[in-house]
């Protein structure tokens, strides 16, 4: 089943490789061709520019959850590490840090926090999905309390520039920064043995362990590399929003969740591939994209959303046959 | 590491090591020197595996020490064996799925450039040089586990040789190989022990065990019952210290076989799976699938099971055809199939054997729609005490027991379903001498209920202790049908080769 495509050598990576999901692709540029012709605004580079924005967060979510997924477990505090990290990031910018203090700290409390889930995970031996329930439901808790339940307005320009501000060639900054995540990450998974011990662990734990792999240090430094991810997500979150709630991106493990199982990660662990999760992420941004320019209202965008996402997994069991 | 001639390379004293209800290990000593293949021979159960796995820091000896080259070392996880040069390769294949040959050929030990860049195409090309030096043939590339078992085995084989480890141990490394294989693996292990690796060789095969080892060490229920010297002892008395009874030799009885057709398959197969199978079985018969590996016999058991739906030919049982689309359908047709692989394909190991043998047949056991504990434990003792099986419990878990008990536990499940005809694949896998002889005599006994069996096995000396006749297959089609006095065993060979 599997396709080659023409290769081009971009320091070792080939892009051929890289776009192994023909399926998924095929779908996308369906959805594109129907959208431009159902709107005469989507196909038009405000539009596309939007679209980068809208998925950039997404994409960096979804290669964290990719690499905990495919290590065999799962995350569920991904919303609370976003909401947190704003939070933390907001309180020291109005206490007076400054911009790249605030950032670190923010990131590093993210790291923390997806050590302390792969800690309990490994060490413990508790369940993944538990584990980060439990996690998810203590950070939702602490951001409401260090933020007294109230939001954070307010951020420095040279924060917002991380969320809205362009870049080179008019793209927003946002999306550069999923870029580089993309780009390290595809690294790290495919070619380094963070990536490779991964795969083993997810695909069988005891496999990995009779060969020597340490399962508790790879599995924090899994989830402390997701959580990282996310807070990176976080800064993109708040940046755009102008704004640090105890209660951002609720309910957003589903779309991250969504996204990487579109793009062809498998459930059981084992496998994962960055290109399907981006190509997932890009084909939940544009259709909420799509469905929005048309008016179609919430309610309805989030059925279709389910629906398609359905659908696609689906037309994925049946190609494994 | 520096080794002396006369030092113990691995020494293990007063090893216990119990489980729930059961002490695997009591109270032995093993060692093992500079260079020698040294054999652990013991019926299952007898603590061999736990042992082995105690050596490589997967389990933890609750008393007793080891020594590697006279110094004592404490092994809380195989991180620690492997850093002082043991490597381990386990009775069950254990690989990592989702990677390929090269990919665990290399597990934990990648190539890297910069420390960082894993070099995929140089292990590429290290793998194949080591499979070669097995002379095995294998695409480096292929995801592991789309092989075949054999296959899969030679990897974890060339896994634990290219590590150059001065220590090595064998958990019936050669249960899926064929002849072939079986040459070139033992005539690397004596290579090995020839530059100094210390081997530890676990089998059940008794010929392999004396051509190989100098030295075999004999276990029975946890304990050590003797270390021996090549030449210095005899196969029957090898079997008396591991069973500790003479073994009978069985012959067949003349057994009148009834002449009403049971199974009958016509046309059947599967694209790329088997081509045109035609068979019948009688009533109360054996019939054998006698092939190697490859040769189509688990394709055939699958069809004949509904496992892999047949894209042509039809069954029929007591010459009324049948549909049989999937499990269930055989099931309800009263067949049933002990498959190749228990561990993963015949029970849930975190169930007890109460809950296996009910599985899926829980309407026996149901009062009022609820699932009647006392029924359920009745059903199970019944089966313990007709099987044999060895447990302090109906309540253990199944995990917990030896292979052979825990194919009597699968046995147990489909007698329980009332079945008429019983499909086994390769039912004695793994399972040491004198809990074979249980089994085939047991396999005797359902034939003389009445009940037809297909035994697929590929070594001929099973076949011919059980079977009436036997079908030879080899690439995927059945070449003949014959009484298994009617033929030679040169003849069959050759039709299967």
């Amino acid at each position: 089943m599997t396709e080659k495509t023409k290769t081009i050598n971009i320091t070792g990576m080939k892009i051929g490789t890289f776009f192994k999901e023909k399926g998924l692709i095929a779908a996308f540029i369906l959805m594109c061709a129907l959208f431009s012709f159902l709107s005469p605004v989507f196909l038009s580079v405000s539009n596309f520019l939007n679209i980068a924005l809208q998925s950039a967060a997404l994409i960096i979510m979804g290669i964290g959850m990719s690499l905990t997924i495919a290590s065999g477990g799962i995350d569920l505090s991904v919303g609370a590490v976003i909401a947190l990290t704003g939070i933390i990031m907001g309180l020291m910018l109005t206490a007076g840090f400054n911009l790249v203090v605030s950032i670190l700290v923010g990131l590093l409390c993210g790291v923390l926090v997806g050590a302390i889930n792969g800690f309990i995970i490994s060490k413990f031996k508790v369940t993944p999905f538990i584990a980060t329930l439990a996690t998810y439901t203590m950070l939702r808790a602490i951001a409401l309390i260090i933020s007294d339940g109230r939001p954070i307005y307010g951020f420095p320009v040279d924060f917002r520039f991380l969320g809205s501000g362009k870049l080179f060639f008019n793209l927003p900054t946002a999306f550069f920064i999923a870029l580089a995540c993309i780009i390290i990450f595809y690294f790290v998974i495919e070619h380094t043995r963070i990536g490779r011990n991964a795969l083993a662990i997810g695909g069988n734990k005891e496999a990995a362990r009779l060969s020597g792999i340490n399962l508790v240090i790879n599995t924090i430094t899994f989830y402390a590399l997701a959580a990282l991810l996310y807070s990176i997500a976080g800064i993109i979150y708040t940046a755009r929003l102008n704004a640090a709630e105890p209660i951002a991106a609720m309910g957003v493990e589903l779309e991250v969740i969504a996204a990487t199982v579109l793009g062809g990660t498998r459930m059981e662990g084992g496998y994962t591939k960055i290109s399907g999760t981006v190509t997932g992420a890009l084909v939940l941004a544009v259709l909420r994209n799509g469905l929005t320019l048309l008016g179609v209202q919430s309610y309805y965008q989030q059925l279709t959303i389910g629906v398609v996402i359905v659908l696609a997994v689906l037309a994925n069991q049946i190609r494994k046959k | 590491m520096s080794i002396t001639e006369n030092n113990s390379l691995l020494s293990m004293r007063n090893i216990v090591k119990s489980y729930p209800g059961v002490i695997a290990v009591n109270d032995v000593d093993f060692d093992l020197r500079h260079g020698e293949i040294h054999g652990l021979i013991g019926a299952n159960g007898a603590g061999k595996s736990t042992l082995v796995k105690i050596m490589y820091g997967v389990e933890k000896q609750e008393q007793g020490e080891i020594l590697i080259n006279g110094n004592k070392v404490d092994f809380r996880n195989p991180i620690d064996a492997i850093s002082t040069g043991i490597s381990y390769v386990p009775q069950d294949v254990t690989l990592a799925p989702t990677l390929n040959v090269a990919q665990n050929i290399f597990l934990n030990r990648e190539y890297v450039a910069g420390g960082v860049y894993i070099k995929d195409k140089l292990m590429e090309r290290e793998a194949k040089k080591i499979l070669d030096g097995l002379s095995v043939d294998i695409d480096v590339k292929a995801r592991v586990d789309r092989l075949k078992v054999s296959d899969k085995q030679m990897v974890a084989i060339a896994n634990a040789i290219s590590r150059n480890s001065p220590i090595m141990i064998f958990d019936e490394p050669t249960a899926s190989l064929n002849e072939n294989e079986i040459i070139h693996l033992f005539s690397t292990i004596v290579n090995l022990s020839k530059s100094g690796v210390g081997i530890v060789f676990i089998s059940h095969r008794l010929d392999e065990i004396f051509q190989l080892c100098d030295r075999t060490t004999i276990m029975r229920d946890g304990e050590k019952k003797g270390t021996f010297s090549r030449g210095e002892i005899d196969k029957e008395t090898v079997i008396n210290l591991m069973i500790g009874r003479d073994l009978e030799t069985k012959t067949q009885d003349n057994v009148v076989i009834r002449e009403k057709p049971m199974l009958t398959i016509e046309n059947l197969s599967v694209s790329n799976a088997f081509s045109d199978a035609n068979l019948t079985v009688n009533e109360g018969e054996i019939l054998g699938l006698f092939g190697q590996v490859g040769s189509g016999r688990t394709e055939l058991l699958q069809m004949i099971f509904g496992a892999v739906k047949a894209d042509e030919g039809k069954i029929s049982i007591n010459s009324n055809e049948v549909k049989i689309n999937s499990p269930i359908d055989a099931i309800k047709n009263n067949i049933g199939f002990v498959t190749e692989e228990r561990k993963t394909q015949g029970l849930i190991l975190l169930l007890n054997i109460e809950d296996n043998i009910s599985l899926g047949n829980w309407k026996k056991v149901e009062k009022l729609f609820l699932i009647n504990k006392t029924l359920k434990n009745r059903t199970a003792q019944n089966f313990i005490k007709n099987l044999q099986i060895v447990t302090t419990s109906s309540k253990q878990l199944v995990n917990n027991l030896s292979g052979g008990n825990q194919q009597k536990v699968v046995l147990a499940r489909w007698l329980n379903h009332n079945i008429k005809v019983l499909l086994l694949d390769e039912p004695t896998k793994g399972i040491d001498v004198g809990a074979k002889e249980q089994l085939y005599d047991l396999f005797d006994e359902l034939s003389k209920e009445g009940i037809s069996i297909i035994l697929a096995a590929s070594e001929l000396a099973e076949i011919k202790r059980c079977c009436h006749r036997v079908a030879i297959l080899k690439d995927k089609k059945i070449q003949k049908i014959v009484s298994l006095e009617k033929i030679s065993d040169k003849e069959i060979l050759s039709l299967a080769m």
